[in-house]
């Protein structure tokens, strides 16, 4: 048998019809209960006082818990205001000692600030001594430096002598300048001759050419030339023509021709060196152009022999 | 519920004698013809639905209607029919004489003799099977009632009613597909 057979088999089961009187015996044990029945015994059992009664128990129990409740958030709301209010006391006596703290922070700040000032003051005056003391000092050098010039003029003076019987001393820093140029044109002249001696009686065609016979470098810059540096001219390798302040006039020429030929000339002072090895002090007129082979007497100047 | 055992209900539950009536009406053949199954014979069967019906009237306050009456009077028939069995110490199965004779009362549903013969070997099968195979068999076939409903009789899940009844199928099928070898008793599956 498939499943479909044995399904309709078993649905086809017999079933065994009730014996008679099952269904009397079955009615006659129906036990209901009675709600309505329950209801009215409860309603007779209780008068209408003692029903009521219970209600009105109920509700004055409610009204007490509640009155309860409200005397106690009443309490507990009395117990909050006293707190606000002593705190509100405290409060304000905090804002007082806050503005007081608040003053006394700016009086500090002011206070730290003078005694900044008062140390920058300090400071300052220490300061004001050391330079005070060293102004002193400078002062006291000053006068030391103009002392020990004065004495080093007045030696220079008296290492030079007097012309026509001057005192040395009354001689200024030009004159000693003009001697020095003087003497430095003469020491050219010298080496000019011996060099020219040496060469076939020729003067040299640069003055760096006779080097060995003028000795000193510091012989070819005359001491008021500003633009030069005399003190710099320590060796001849590094004397160059631009560092040189006189003028060869007349470069290459014969020893043998006319002895007021002029060699060289200072265009500072205007002071000229002839063929013969003199030097003639002309001034302005020995400054301007001089061709080469003029001599001193186109040039009219004292002369200093 | 269906709306008229839903309205007799109602009745009965406010103390309506004639409703409660009408309830036992409709329902006291089929409980009496399960109960006869389960017991046997007709005096333990007629004790049994009275039990059952007496349950009925203290819990009717407390029966909600999220099930159906016949499903809620099973699940209470099922309680009396366990507590029953316990105390008798579990029953003696049908066998196919007591299927013979039940079958011989009444007009008959099958077509021959042959298909008589097959129907009450198998209800005899049924009755060799375990307890909960037996149970589900009872209350789905025989009651009639759906596989929630006996679910619900059982207090188990629908999907444990449709695994017992495949495995009832399965060995009543097999009982009636092999021959019968010499020497095999007739009440052997």
């Amino acid at each position: 048998m498939n499943d479909t057979q044995l399904e309709a088999a078993l649905r086809k089961a017999p079933s065994r019809p009730a014996p008679a009187g099952l269904l009397d015996q079955l009615e006659a044990d129906i036990a209901l209960s009675r709600p309505e029945t329950a209801r009215a015994d409860w309603r007779e059992a209780a008068p209408w006082w003692r029903r009521w009664s219970l209600a009105w128990a109920c509700v004055t129990l409610a009204a007490i818990t509640t009155l309860a409740m409200q005397q106690r958030t009443i309490t507990r709301l009395r117990e909050d205001t006293a707190l606000l209010r002593d705190g509100t006391a405290g409060l304000n006596q905090l804002l007082q000692e806050n503005k007081e703290l608040a003053a006394l922070r700016v009086q500090h700040r002011e206070l730290e600030s003078l005694r900044r000032d008062n140390l920058d003051l300090q400071r300052l005056r220490q300061e004001v001594g050391q330079l005070r003391a060293q102004a002193l000092e400078l002062a006291a050098l000053q006068a030391e430096n103009e002392r020990l010039l004065a004495e080093k003029r007045q030696a220079a003076r008296a290492a030079v002598g007097t012309p026509n019987g001057q005192d040395p001393a009354e001689k200024d820093d030009a004159w000693v300048a003009t001697h020095f140029c003087t003497q430095n044109l003469k020491q050219i002249g010298l080496g000019a001759r011996i060099w020219a001696n040496q060469h076939g009686d020729v003067y040299p065609s640069d003055f760096l050419t006779m080097k060995k016979e003028l000795g000193s470098a510091k012989n070819l810059v005359c001491p008021a030339d500003t633009a030069r540096d005399r003190e710099a001219m320590t060796n001849w390798a590094s004397v160059t023509p631009a560092a040189i302040s006189y003028d060869m006039i007349s470069p290459g020429m014969k020893t043998t021709n006319g002895t007021e030929i002029i060699f060289a000339r200072c265009p500072i002072h205007g002071t000229l060196l002839a063929n013969d090895g003199s030097v003639h002090l002309v001034g302005a007129k020995g400054r301007g152009k001089i061709a080469p082979g003029a001599t001193v007497d186109s040039v009219t100047s004292t002369t200093n022999r | 519920m269906s709306d008229p055992v839903e309205k007799l209900c109602r009745l009965a539950r406010t103390g309506d004698r004639a409703a409660a009536g009408e309830l036992i009406a409709l329902h006291y053949q089929k409980t009496f013809a399960w109960f006869h199954r389960l017991a046997g014979n007709e005096h333990d069967a007629a004790d049994l639905t009275q039990k059952t019906f007496a349950k009925i009237w203290p819990a009717l306050a407390g029966f909600e209607g999220r099930s159906s009456f016949s499903t809620w009077l099973h699940g209470i028939g099922h309680h009396v029919y366990v507590d029953w069995r316990r105390r008798r110490n579990l029953s003696e199965p049908r066998t196919d004489e007591w299927w013979e004779t039940c079958m011989a009362d009444g007009p008959s549903p099958f077509e021959d003799a042959m298909e008589r013969d097959l129907a009450r070997r198998l209800y005899a099968a049924v009755e060799r099977l375990d307890e909960p195979a037996r149970e589900v068999i009872h209350l789905h076939y025989y009651q009639r009632l759906s596989l929630q409903e006996t679910a619900e009789v059982l207090e188990i899940a629908t999907s444990t009613v449709k695994y017992r009844l495949r495995g009832a199928l399965d060995a009543l099928r097999s009982h009636t597909a092999e021959p019968r070898l010499p020497g095999l008793k007739p009440n052997t599956l």
